[in-house]
């Protein structure tokens, strides 16, 4: 049953999933003990006696999550279905389009790389293409006129380095 | 007496170009926002939460609210008109409404439900009006460990109310708990798990946070499913106005829908898609014609409608009277209140009653105006949502990314968005609901500070929690409410 269970890959994908909570949880727990006192002369209470608290609560439901994934009801373990490596192709391509905009955004200014993430976006990722003039119109009017905005506001927003 | 009055300086000092102006923007944006797929009401206020904080207080709060109660009117246009549901809660409107609109009656269900949504947040307001301020003189009498009691209260309700196992809900939950307890520890001035980071001695910002879980997340989620869908051409509407006989059957949905709703609303983590369906199903079993249920029934659009929006007006509650946020949305809110410098909850009639007494009358303006936009303005919005469809993703990123840098031009925030939105698509694809995350982020510091001064006060004796009536009754409560669903579960079996 549990072998049966552990073929399918959405369970053993939210298995690791809870595992890295609970590891987590375990980690954020052994940093508090080594970091902060739990007691204090004058507020009873020390900075760590509160998250300490707080990454047991988590470190126990992730372990029962993980016991409900292995022996728990078949009806709970609710396996709809497999992960699609299509479906998720866009939108991890739209989610890698965005930190490559961030992360350019130093050296191309707001506008700039923004202008490069519309246009990117709308080629390669819209179901439905629109032609290039408008493309080309709507990256200018999203990267200048958010911008624009902004400055209006008072909010100055990221421009090239070199300029 | 004194609620009337107090709401009519509430009226007087709303009654200007400016304050008037800001709320027309907020309901048209919600109205706009409501009735995109991929965008909803949480991810509208945090893109817009940046440049709200560039303007005048009250005219801001006006215009967050209205954005947040416009959103509930904006889903219906494109769900029964388009059959694309803007929010999960308008996922029942759709499947009637489409029914409808393909039969040439779409312009009734439209009408029905603005009026469902006019009455509901009408009559949700009027009980907001005479609720939230006995509830925060209530409130005041309120210790340290009763605050902290309700707090646990309000996690219960979120924990076991919203979507997916209440184990991964606690989860979430503690996950946002553990995250606002970076940074400077309240009473000692510790500096607590910044691993040296400089940027995390402050604490983890709220803001970018939001924008990454609701905003990016949802924009990017939203890739997944972007299927094109039949579309009732505007002719085909029919008459919008309905007449006096499908008013007079409405009447009684409504008022059931608008009762669930607002119930359902006060509720924390219960939020609008719940109350959707308790009001589907309840009106299914009153309805004098259940067979048309599913077909296209106005008695299910006209409860539908009242209920969804019923809810934002009973999420304000104990947000306004006990600084507790019941949803993502209202967290966002209170985000923005605290930002402003006012403190939601028992003082905020007291300190600040032009502000809290404007917005409440805010809201009863706000509706007027949804109204009136709902029965002209459905051509304009169909128009809107299709040709803003193209660039809706980049548009919203460019405003999340600008939004997020503008707070303190550090693009360190914009980063943290970055991850957030990443951590948040995980973390739905694995089932871990975003909201508890959200609201232990904004709660965490409420309840630890309530916490340890209790137990300051009780010299260290856990007693002190359940020495007050009040106390053990809150605290009852929310293990029934956590652990019930269990215990039922285990009875049936």
């Amino acid at each position: 049953m549990q072998q049966e269970r552990l073929k399918n890959p959405r369970v053993r994908i939210s298995l690791i999933c809870a595992v890295i909570l609970a590891a987590l949880a375990a980690a954020i727990a052994v940093i508090i003990l080594l970091t902060l006192k739990l007691t204090h002369p004058t507020t009873v209470l020390g900075p760590g006696f509160y998250p300490l608290l707080l990454s047991i609560l988590m470190f126990v439901s992730s372990l029962y999550i993980i016991y409900s994934l292995l022996y728990g009801d078949s009806d709970r373990v609710a396996i709809k279905t497999v992960l699609d490596f299509i479906a998720v192709r866009k939108p991890l391509g739209l989610y890698l389009g965005v930190i490559l905009c961030v992360a350019a955004m130093p050296v191309l200014g707001f506008v700039g790389s923004l202008f490069l993430f519309s246009f990117a976006e709308m080629t390669f990722l819209e179901k439905i293409k629109q032609p290039l003039f408008w493309r080309l119109i709507y990256s200018t009017a999203i990267a200048g006129g958010v911008f624009l905005l902004f400055n209006a506001l008072q909010v100055y927003l990221p421009v090239p380095f070199w300029l | 007496m004194e609620v009337i009055l107090n709401l009519w300086q509430g009226f007087q000092g709303l009654l200007t170009i400016e304050i008037l102006l800001y709320c027309f923007i907020g309901v048209l944006l919600g109205q706009l926002i409501g009735a995109l797929p991929g965008v909803g009401s949480a991810a509208g206020i945090s893109i817009l939460l940046p440049i709200a904080f560039s303007l005048d207080p009250k005219g801001a709060l006006v215009m967050l609210c209205g954005i947040y109660y416009g959103t509930m009117y904006g889903g219906t246009v494109t769900a029964i008109l388009l059959n694309i549901p803007g929010e999960s809660d308008s996922v029942l409107v759709a499947v009637e409404g489409y029914q409808l609109a393909k039969k040439g009656r779409g312009g009734v269900a439209l009408g029905i439900a603005a009026i469902g949504s006019f009455f509901a947040g009408t009559t949700g307001v009027v009980a907001l009006t005479f609720f939230a301020p006995q509830l925060a003189k209530k409130a005041l009498l309120f210790g340290p460990a009763e605050k902290f009691a309700l707090v646990v209260l309000a996690f219960a309700f979120v924990a076991s109310l919203t979507s997916g196992a209440v184990s991964k809900s606690i989860v979430s939950l503690c996950i946002g708990l553990i995250a606002a307890t970076v940074g400077q520890d309240i009473l000692v001035g510790r500096s607590r798990l910044t691993f040296g980071l400089a940027y995390l001695i402050d604490g983890i910002k709220f803001v970018p946070m939001a924008m990454g879980f609701f905003a990016l997340t949802e924009i990017i989620g939203s890739m997944e499913n972007n299927e094109p869908v039949e579309e009732i051409s505007i002719s085909r509407l029919g008459r919008i106005i309905p007449n006096a006989r499908e008013i007079k059957q409405s009447m009684a949905p409504m008022l059931r829908g608008t009762v669930i709703g607002f119930i359902t609303g006060v509720m924390p983590g219960a939020g609008a898609t719940i109350a959707a369906f308790i009001a589907y199903g309840v009106e299914k079993k009153f309805s004098k014609r259940p067979e048309e249920f599913g077909n296209g029934s106005l008695d299910a659009i006209a409860s539908l409608e009242s209920s969804n929006n019923a809810t934002s007006a009973g999420a304000m509650v104990p947000l306004m009277a006990l600084a507790i946020p019941g949803s993502a949305t209202t967290a966002i809110l209170l985000s923005g209140f605290l930002v402003f410098g006012l403190q939601p909850g028992p003082q905020l009639f007291a300190q600040h009653p032009d502000i809290a007494w404007g917005l409440v009358a805010s809201m009863y303006v706000g509706n007027v105006m949804l109204l009136v936009m709902n029965v002209i303005g459905i051509p304009f919005f169909v128009w809107a949502v299709k040709k803003s469809t193209p660039f809706m993703i980049p548009l919203v990123v460019a405003l999340c990314i600008a939004g997020v840098y503008g707070l303190d031009q550090n693009m360190g925030d914009v980063w943290l968005m970055v991850i957030c939105g990443f951590l948040g698509l995980i973390l739905i694809k694995m089932e871990y609901p975003l909201v508890p995350i959200l609201l232990g982020l904004v709660l965490g510091g409420l309840a630890e500070n309530n916490f340890r001064t209790a137990l300051l006060i009780g010299y260290g004796n856990f007693t002190v929690f359940f020495e007050k009536p009040i106390c053990v009754v809150l605290f009852a409560i929310a293990a029934l409410v956590t652990g019930l669903p269990s215990v039922l579960k285990a009875i049936r079996k």
